[in-house]
């Protein structure tokens, strides 16, 4: 195994342009992955179920919050557990 | 703090250098053809509403959900619901309020020997929204209430749809502030606070005439104490085996006499990118496909599989399956059972909460919506049903390894 010297940590300037170039490009490869809808084309797009929303019912993501280390926390009001 | 402000940064400069070519472009296209719906990350759900005089839409609905469990925690929550928009203005306003019902006699109550409770939570939320074109904004407002606790939590978001409304970038914040308290006991004797402050930006493609995916990246910053005030963990001496879901009894037999408060980490940094993609399939169902991955400051790691398929009988009843996959790691303080250190010290961080456990999750549900109104606007009421039944496993845990659950609900809807 060779051990050679240690690349020094970038700086946090070079951190975030290397976050910056590739968000742009993530941002760049995905809207040039889609085709390019018209609206009059978006009959489909309209119903009611195909919103980016969640679907589950908000008492049921207030379980989840409180039931499981990974959910909750952000953009709702905490609080009511029901455990001990 | 500082991947906030730098997530921040990097989202809302994306934002900014993008609106300004976006707006042009879509200001020309826009010339040409009808106005489309808007597609938002965030957004609240669609109305559909056919054309009318007046230039104000109004929406209402009322939910009834229930929970139970065989872990013997009950809650029930009414709900009410309104959103009120002039689309030809561009803004719109929601108001909701429910209450939780909670009836708890769960082991880990039982384990203490405290009596069973019923406690009633109540929540509210507002929101406004002003989007005239392309670029809108959002701000919100929320507040919930219980004898012991209280949360408080605003912030805002943006918005900007680009390329004909084919895609569209979020980015929103929130603050919130909770108070942890005991039953009977002001705030100015016994609180513990936490301060939360949550970045998401997104990004919401349309792929095709019936496709459309999103992706979410979600930063959360907890600062302050998230230990429950009435959760007790018991302590064993060095060497003592205590099984998997050992029994009350069989704990109160090896556990020392001291059995200390929780005692949690005071900060947290969490991090989630989500995934979403719905498809419609020959005009006549909806195909739903979620995955959320996550991993913390805690070294909790986990993944959420969610998969809905909507399908419509006819004009009226739309009809569905629903089924979820949850798998989480424990934290790194994690134990079954915590044990003394040299001189009898307690471990200095310490938890019984199970959802900071290993544990898996299976969701199995079925929804349904029947969609009353006229001929001419059949979403114009709306009655709806779920019910969701879940099996956790707790993969290393004392007094469960498993707990079946159930969360129901029907709700009412109209536009008007």
């Amino acid at each position: 195994m060779e051990s050679g010297a240690r690349r020094p940590p970038d700086s946090v300037e070079e951190r975030v342009t290397h976050l910056r170039a590739n968000a742009c490009l993530l941002f760049a490869i995905l809207a040039t992955a889609c085709a390019h809808v018209r609206p009059y084309d978006r009959a489909q797009l309209a119903h009611p179920t195909m919103t980016t929303d969640d679907l589950s019912r908000s008492a049921e993501d207030h379980v989840r919050a409180i039931q499981e280390g990974a959910m909750g926390g952000g953009f709702s009001a905490g609080g009511g557990c029901g455990c001990n | 703090m500082q991947l906030t402000g730098r997530g921040a940064r990097v989202a809302g400069a994306l934002v900014l250098a993008l609106a300004g070519t976006a707006h042009a472009q879509s200001k020309d296209d826009h010339a040409r053809d009808a106005p489309a719906p808007p597609l938002t990350v965030d957004a609240a759900p669609a109305v559909v509403k056919a054309s009318s005089a007046s230039p104000l839409n109004a929406h209402v609905g009322t939910d009834v959900a229930a929970y139970a469990d065989s872990d013997h925690v009950f809650v029930l929550t009414p709900s009410v619901a309104g959103h009120l928009e002039n689309p030809t203005a561009g803004w719109s306003v929601d108001a909701s309020y429910l209450v939780d019902v909670v009836s708890a006699a769960s082991v880990d109550i039982v384990s203490t020997a405290s009596r069973n409770y019923t406690e009633v939570r109540q929540a509210g939320t507002l929101g406004a929204t002003y989007k005239p074109g392309d670029f809108g904004g959002t701000v919100n407002g929320a507040i919930s209430r219980e004898p012991d606790y209280l949360s408080l939590s605003g912030g805002g978001s943006l918005t900007q749809d680009l390329r004909d409304r084919n895609v569209t970038l979020f980015l929103g914040f929130n603050h919130g502030y909770d108070i942890a308290g005991r039953t009977d006991t002001p705030f100015s004797v016994f609180s513990r606070t936490l301060d939360t402050e949550a970045v998401k930006a997104g990004v919401t493609l349309v792929l095709d005439r019936t496709t459309i995916a999103s992706f979410i990246a979600d930063t959360i910053f907890e600062n302050g104490d998230p230990s429950k005030p009435y959760r007790y963990v018991p302590l064993f001496d060095p060497g003592t085996n205590v099984p998997n879901g050992a029994s009350v009894a069989v704990v109160n037999s090896l556990r020392v006499a001291a059995r200390p408060l929780e005692q949690l980490p005071l900060s947290r940094q969490r991090y989630a990118g989500s995934f979403r993609l719905a498809h419609r399939l020959h005009a006549k169902a909806t195909l739903r496909l979620d995955e959320r991955l996550y991993v913390d400051s805690w070294a909790l790691k986990a993944s959420t599989t969610d998969f809905r398929f909507l399908k419509d009988f006819g004009p009226v009843v739309e009809l569905g399956p629903h089924l979820r996959f949850h798998a989480q790691s424990e934290v790194d303080f994690w134990q079954r059972a915590y044990t003394l250190g040299p001189g009898f010290a307690i471990p200095a961080l310490r938890t019984g909460d199970r959802e900071l456990g290993p544990l898996l999750g299976m969701t199995g549900g079925l929804s349904m919506r029947l969609k009353l109104g006229p001929v001419a606007n059949r979403t114009a009421w709306v009655l709806g049903w779920d019910a969701n039944v879940t099996e956790t496993h707790f993969l290393d845990d004392i007094y469960l390894t498993d707990k079946l659950s159930v969360v129901t609900g029907i709700s009412a809807e109209a536009d008007f």
